[in-house]
């Protein structure tokens, strides 16, 4: 201890430090040079991905505008896994149906609301999954710019691109300056069949004749 | 990384000067223990005049340990020693530990330990509390200390502080990161060496301002009733109910705060409406001055600089949390109290929409990084969505309400009520930003997916929160990663910055002061180390470091923040002609104020239910 405090260093006194205490060093200690390497990657944030990549809900529409998605390529020699033809009845205004074949076989000939569609899975970049209608041009008579276009749209898409349509008088196509390797699809592990399940629950598929949509069909309905 | 083989746990004993503006006192001694690779441990205890460097630097590296070492920082740079390194302050390390458990109360995040507080939480003897105060007392109330009272000095720094500090970083080892703590420690330290440069102030035009504040803010309050057309200051006394009228009356939503359910003209909540509607916009900016005007104090130093306790890690995003009474706690027009010395000049670097490209990178958003990097990621929006070229300046500021209100958890109600538009065009706004931003908008909804299962959301150097299950908590934890990497790239600039003389920052800009001469290399530094810091932390994602020529302030002008010089410097020159007229009233005799007091918010809040509004012109300029 310092008997002078004016001294320019006072004489350090060295004892035997906390016998019961374990040693404190070696520490190895990081930099804020290294700050690159010691960053904690932020990924943990998603941590808990599963947990909200089952929504309740999936959509059977077109995807959504200014939304680039994409869809995955078929093998011709195999069937076919994530796409697959439907017939939808679509009321004005209302959810779709879905309607069995051998409904629509006895139907399609009294109702123009009955349609052949082609059900494709897509993912948006954002991960969520939906079904994708697209609409079949006539095997005679004219074609229709929109359904062709957006046939058109699929093949781009499939081709590996996020795309996204635009509405101009046809589906115009974008492809997104992001490649499949930056941003990869994150389809997830459920089924074609399931996200048709999920998509159309029993009450959205037609499967008699007694179905109450043909009488407001025929004659129209109240509510 | 860095192996140390000696530790040195310092202190030192000087008078802090608080509260005053000026630097701390020389230090009446600097002691240490140091700790060496056999467990031995040597005391150095030291006073004036102090050698020309530490005596435990020795050329090895050695880790150097305080409690709130910026203290210690004040005293080393008093006595000509360089700022250690590696350093880790066992303030910070508490702040990061326990930052849930101190937002864990009802009145917002508690104040920083003490050495004694922390000490008791971890169950380690500590000194007597009594025993300090009188200690310290002894340090502050002289500085001719006596021979025996530098002794008296030095055992209690070594023997309670230093020791003390020993015992805590024991108890605390386990639980330190210590590759990261030395950011943290070096960031302590150049906040001090920041506070230490002070801000210059233009003290004749302050002490003007200051002595006519009461005459300035009646002024004010009667200027503000005119021009509302309200009695919102009736003798001096903020009239809450009468404002709600005025706002009722113009069609004007008021907000509820979510804190209490109530009806609320604060001006936290007031603030994003002010693009919208005028009468807000005067309320807004008169509000803030004349409460300014009440509280017109800044701690100043006699060499006419400011400096004032930056309060690190105060906000639970791991924000700096300084008091009101600061030059950054003023309205923004009262900035341009700053002026540079002759010789001199300042410059404001900002992290434009910081918020923003944190938000892109750490959501690998591949569309808002491109806007975020445009420049203008509100104008690309605006752009997308409307289907435009050249959004209006008010379509903009509509697009940007929107990122950023969706950034922090704003819905469609809040967001009509700010814009003055119905809920569902504000909803189409929101649905055209969760398509555009499509991966952003999963993501953050992964984000608080994760929060919600009470798991702390950590940060880039380790700065964490977790929820606490309390409802309402989702605004934070939508905003958290965002605030918090900011901090934590703050932290980082800080430590790397080096002697570039940073003299003050906000959330997200730093204000630099040098030689005229020299302002622009600096900057140019500076930027540098901003762009390296953001990559390292973002994975290679830079932000923006701006700095354009119009924020360099050179002598004699004075500093003018961004948002006042868009306003064509109004609000300045409307203080500067109320100062005169308040200096001729006073030597006419007519130094009278109709109202008194700064203004205060002492009504209950108005709990009726009022009707919402909204603004058509609005809705039509606004183009949804």
């Amino acid at each position: 201890m310092a008997e002078n405090p004016n001294l320019e260093e006072t004489t350090p006194q060295t004892n035997s430090g906390n016998s019961g205490s374990p040693p404190i060093t070696p520490i190895n200690v990081g930099e804020p040079a290294d700050a690159a390497s010691l960053a904690i990657d932020q990924k943990h944030l998603e941590d808990f991905l599963q947990t909200d990549m089952k929504p309740g809900v999936v959509e059977c529409k077109r995807p959504a505008k200014a939304t680039f998605f994409t869809v995955r390529k078929e093998d011709p020699k195999e069937a076919w896994k994530d796409r697959a033809l439907y017939f939808m009845l679509e009321p004005e205004g209302r959810d779709p149906y879905l309607v069995p074949p051998a409904i629509a076989a006895k139907k399609k000939e009294d109702e123009d609301t009955i349609r052949a569609v082609l059900l494709v899975r897509y993912v948006t970049m954002a991960g969520e999954e939906g079904l994708w209608p697209l609409k079949l041009n006539p095997q005679e008579g004219k074609s229709n710019r929109w359904n062709t276009s957006a046939m058109n749209a699929l093949r781009v898409a499939e081709n590996g691109a996020w795309v996204r349509l635009i509405s101009k008088g046809e589906y115009r196509i974008q492809v997104s300056g992001k490649k499949m390797t930056e941003v990869p699809p994150r389809f997830s592990e459920r089924t074609f069949s399931e996200l048709v399940n999920a998509a159309f629950p029993p009450d959205r598929v037609i499967n008699s004749l007694d179905h109450p949509i043909w009488d407001e069909l025929a004659n129209g309905r109240t509510k | 990384m860095i192996t140390c083989q000696r530790v040195v746990f310092i202190d030192s004993e000087f008078d802090a000067k608080k509260g005053q503006g000026e630097r701390p006192g020389l230090p009446v001694c600097i002691c240490a223990i140091e700790v060496l690779a056999d467990g031995r441990e040597i005391e150095h205890r030291l006073a004036a005049p102090y050698p020309t460097r530490p005596p435990w630097d020795r050329g090895d590296p050695y880790l150097t340990i305080g409690f709130a070492l910026g203290a210690e920082a004040g005293s080393m740079m008093h006595v000509g020693w360089p700022l250690p390194s590696p350093a880790i302050d066992l303030y910070a390390e508490y702040m990061v530990l326990h930052n849930t458990e101190m937002c864990r109360g009802d009145e917002g995040k508690q104040p920083g330990p003490s050495l004694i507080q922390a000490c008791r939480r971890y169950g380690v003897a500590s000194m007597d509390a009594a025993y300090k105060d009188e200690m310290r007392a002894l340090a502050y109330t002289k500085t001719n200390h006596t021979a025996a009272e530098i002794t008296a000095l030095q055992n209690y720094c070594l023997d309670d502080d230093c020791r003390s500090t020993l015992r805590l970083f024991r108890a605390m080892r386990p639980y330190i990161d210590f590759l990261r703590a030395p950011i943290r420690g070096a960031f302590m330290m150049q906040i001090e060496r920041m506070r230490w440069r002070g801000i210059p102030i233009d003290m004749t035009l302050f002490r003007r301002a200051r002595q006519h504040a009461p005459a300035i803010a009646a002024k004010m309050r009667g200027e503000m009733n005119r021009k509302l057309s309200a009695e919102i200051y009736f003798c001096g006394v903020f009239k809450r109910g009468t404002m709600f009228r005025l706002m009722q009356q113009r069609g004007i939503p008021i907000p509820v705060d979510p804190k209490t359910g109530k009806y609320s003209c604060a001006t936290r909540l007031l603030k994003p409406m002010i693009g919208t509607y005028s009468e807000i916009k005067t309320f807004y900016e008169y509000k803030r001055m004349i409460e300014a005007l009440g509280r017109f104090g800044l701690e100043i130093g006699s060499d006419n600089r400011h400096r004032f306790w930056l309060n690190p890690f105060g906000q639970k995003t791991g924000r700096n949390n300084p008091s009101t009474a600061t030059l950054w706690g003023l309205p923004h027009t009262m900035r341009s109290f700053m002026k540079p010395d002759p010789g001199m000049a300042i410059a404001q670097i900002d992290l434009g929409s910081a918020h923003i490209g944190i938000a892109a990178a750490l959501s690998g958003d591949p569309i808002l990084m491109a806007d975020y990097l445009s420049g203008d990621p509100y104008k690309q929006f605006a752009v997308a969505a409307l289907g435009i070229t050249n959004p209006t300046a008010l379509q903009r500021q509509v697009y940007k309400a929107c990122v950023l209100g969706r950034i922090f958890g704003m819905g469609a109600d809040t967001l009509a009520r700010n814009l003055g538009i119905t809920r569902d065009q504000a909803q189409r706004i929101l649905d055209q930003m969760s398509a555009r931003y499509s991966v952003l908008d999963a993501w953050l909804k992964r984000v608080l997916v994760k929060a919600a299962h009470i798991i702390p959301i950590t940060c880039t150097l380790g700065w964490s929160l977790s929820a606490s299950g309390r409802m309402g908590e989702e605004r934070t934890f939508l905003n958290f990663p965002m605030q918090g990497n900011e901090s934590e790239l703050l932290r980082l600039v800080f430590a790397r910055a080096g002697d570039l003389p940073i003299i003050g920052c906000a959330h997200d800009s730093f204000i630099l002061e040098d030689r005229a001469d020299q302002i622009k290399q600096t900057v140019w530094k500076m930027q540098q180390v901003i762009r390296a810091a953001s990559s390292d932390l973002l994975g290679g994602f830079k932000l923006r470091a701006d700095c354009d020529e119009e924020d360099i302030t050179y002598y004699p002008d004075r500093f003018i923040d961004k948002r006042e010089r868009e306003d064509g410097m109004q609000h300045w020159n409307w203080l500067m002609r109320l100062i005169e007229e308040a200096e001729n009233d006073e030597g006419r005799g007519r130094y009278g104020d109709h109202g008194r007091g700064g203004g205060s918010s002492d009504e209950e809040h108005d709990t009726r239910t009022i009707p919402e509004a909204n603004d058509e012109s609005t809705q039509a300029e606004i183009g949804v």
